[in-house]
């Protein structure tokens, strides 16, 4: 195969070219995106945050095609909005100019959870060491994405910051890289804790508040076709000012708390539940309180030597 | 004009499949999902008389629409059986419509249609004791507003939407298949009169085979679904097939039933449509048959330019220029159809007021 072409490769002009007239065809793997846009505001954050992922030149399977623009309607003359298109359908409510890029990333989020039914799908983030998998099925708010930021930016490979793609017949979490999408507090903490962290410029008040998104490591980038065996299942929660405190949590419960997360397991039905308790089974399960990133960053490493002393 | 519309190619002949490129599977797939039509297309592909080899990225997402509607199915039979067991001690059976029908009758088209709300008739008689009923049982209604309330109860053929407060599924109940102010208006005590036991599903009811496909196509006809069109049509086309299947007459049975019922402009669109649109052999009797239901030369001009452009299908790559436009005329139709000029015009108005005040709402 030949050298593939990456977003950083692409002149800015060039990439503004692709988005105003036949759209930039990219791959997020498991899932090609095609996008268009005209929106001035998209093109910073886009190349910092995509900046990694390859370009499709050839006409390729699409799974999902975006586009954004200017809002209709009597608003736009006094209140410029932009919407956002999937394949011709507008699901969202416009939002402001400036929170295209947020927008864009809800938008990917929302078309691969209303339709990827293949894969047993859980609200949570997923690393991996090699190819053995940490999963932190949590609900928004309880410091996941800042865990996953952390965990990532000290080395872990990460698969997603929001949602585990398990695949039911093979029993493995398939990765689906994405920028991770930090809020409020926890852009100043990740960016003081690692100063090479890439971040797109911070977005005020959307719905989530301050918004800004990380860069995924190119260690991340690199691996973001291979799959990743459950290994160990933690369900974190951040509470300010507790030491690290890990306890381990019976299968059962384990599966149960998951199942919770895990939004399309009626879809699914009884392979979904196997699938759901056959990972539980292979996994280390544990329920986590912690205060402090130092402190989580260690203790973490500290599961997974300790998981290999143990085999 | 519309050689990029894949997917319907693909409805009417499957083997066009055979020299679509990657990039092709991937918009005939999101044309699909955009009409609700991804199950459909795999089967249709499956069935293709020459066969078909589906890519490795299509594959995962045909088997995954085949198991959305899979688990639907499941459940759709299983809230079926809750609404009959509520109605039991009244002694009302439910008469099931449309895709809750078609599950409870096992007919093959219910493995790969989209469906959302269930749809239930029963006799005008006992609609006020069939709503206690469900209410007791969880069901209540959407809307406290005075005005839908009248209007629906006044001028349609069902009373505003049932939410199951558990479950949160959508119940339509309907006491007749046309709103009783409707232009063309279906006999509702012949359709009662031959409804029949489901063929999958104890304890319920369904309209006869001939009555099933009528309010299909009085549904696609008179309602303006825009968005939907496509997918009433293709129903239209799977219906025909299951029940021609079981019986070779049953297109002569559909006409003379067409004329007791009084639906016989809706059937002749049907199958004027499906003979140009799906290239459906075998309707060219019926057509002849229906003639005296055909509208006037400009009438029938309109409707092709008004239904041309939905039945594409409402993906932007088939999207013609006069889409928007047909949408509008067909909302409008279908309420002109719906209900006469002197109860229409305030009720539009009213409605276009709200919508405007909704508007500047969420502007502020």
């Amino acid at each position: 195969m030949s050298e593939r072409k990456r977003l950083d490769d692409l002149s800015l002009e060039t990439l503004q070219q692709l988005l105003a007239s036949c759209g930039l065809v990219f791959s997020a793997p498991p899932f090609v995106f095609r996008l268009r846009a005209q929106v001035g505001e998209l093109l910073p954050a886009l190349r910092l945050a995509y900046g990694g992922y390859e370009i499709l030149d050839e006409p390729a399977f699409i799974h999902f095609d975006l586009r954004v623009k200017p809002a209709t309607g009597l608003r736009r003359w006094f209140k410029p909005l932009i919407e956002l298109e999937f394949d011709g359908a507008r699901p969202f409510a416009p939002l402001p100019r400036g929170q295209v890029f947020p927008l864009l990333e809800w938008a990917m989020n929302w078309c691969v959870t209303t339709s990827a039914q293949q894969y047993l799908m859980c609200h949570s983030a997923v690393l991996a060491q090699g190819e053995q998998a940490l999963i932190l099925p949590a609900p928004p708010g309880s410091g996941k994405s800042t865990l996953a930021a952390a965990l990532m930016l000290s080395g872990w490979r990460l698969l997603s910051d929001e949602l585990a793609l398990l695949d039911p017949h093979a029993g493995r979490l398939e990765p689906f890289v994405r920028p991770v999408s930090l809020k409020n507090a926890s852009i100043g903490i990740i960016g003081g804790h690692f100063p090479e962290a890439i971040f797109t410029p911070a977005v005020q008040d959307t719905v989530k508040g301050t918004v800004a998104h990380l860069r995924p490591t190119a260690h991340s980038m690199m691996g973001n076709r291979e799959k990743a065996v459950p290994r160990w299942l933690v369900f974190p929660r951040f509470v300010a000012g507790v030491s690290w405190s890990l306890v381990p949590l019976g299968r059962p419960e384990a599966a149960i708390e998951l199942a919770k997360n895990a939004f399309n397991l009626p879809v699914l039905g009884r392979p979904g539940f196997a699938a759901l308790a056959d990972m539980v089974g292979q996994c280390d399960c544990y329920s986590l309180e912690y205060g402090s990133l130092d402190e989580a960053i260690a203790g973490f490493a500290e599961i997974v030597e300790g998981s290999e002393r143990g085999v | 004009m519309f050689e990029h519309n894949l997917l319907l190619k693909a409805l009417i002949e499957p083997e066009a499949a055979r020299c679509w490129s990657a990039a092709d599977w991937g918009l005939a797939i999101r044309q699909a999902r955009t009409a609700n039509l991804v199950a459909a297309l795999a089967v249709r592909l499956q069935e293709s008389p020459i066969s078909i080899e589906i890519p490795s990225l299509a594959q995962p997402i045909f088997s995954a629409a085949r198991q959305t509607i899979a688990h639907r199915n499941e459940t759709v039979l299983w809230e079926c059986r809750q609404i009959a067991l509520a109605l039991e001690p009244i002694g009302v059976m439910p008469i099931l419509l449309k895709g809750a029908a078609y599950v409870a009758d096992g007919l093959p088209l219910a493995h790969h249609r989209h469906f959302g709300d269930i749809d239930v008739m029963v006799p005008r008689a006992r609609l006020g004791e069939v709503e206690t009923q469900l209410m007791t049982y969880g069901w209540l209604t959407t809307t406290s507003d005075a005005y839908d309330q009248r209007y629906y109860r006044q001028w349609m053929h069902e009373v505003p939407p049932l939410r199951q407060i558990h479950r949160g599924t959508t119940l339509d109940l309907h006491h007749a298949l046309t709103p009783l102010t409707a232009r063309y208006r279906a006999d509702t005590t012949a359709v009662f009169a031959a409804t029949r036991p489901a063929g999958a599903l104890a304890g319920v009811l369904v309209l006869s085979d001939e009555d099933q496909f009528l309010h299909a196509a009085v549904h696609l006809f008179a309602e303006g679904e825009a968005d939907a069109a496509l997918r009433n049509l293709y129903d239209l086309v799977e219906l025909l097939k299951s029940r021609q299947a079981e019986s070779a007459d049953f297109v002569t049975r559909l006409v003379a039933r067409a004329q007791i019922i009084g639906l016989e402009r809706p059937l002749f669109l049907a199958v004027h449509f499906l003979r140009r649109v799906f290239q459906l052999e075998g309707l060219e009797k019926a057509e002849r048959d229906l003639a005296d239901a055909c509208p006037s030369l400009p009438v029938l001009r309109a409707m092709h330019a008004l239904y041309a452009p939905l039945l594409q299908g409402i993906h932007p790559s088939v999207r013609s220029r006069g889409f928007a436009l047909a949408k509008q005329t067909l909302y409008l139709r279908g309420h002109w159809l719906r209900m006469p000029l002197r109860l229409l015009l305030p009720h539009l108005l009213r409605k276009s007021w709200r919508a405007l005040r909704q508007e500047s709402e969420t502007v502020s």
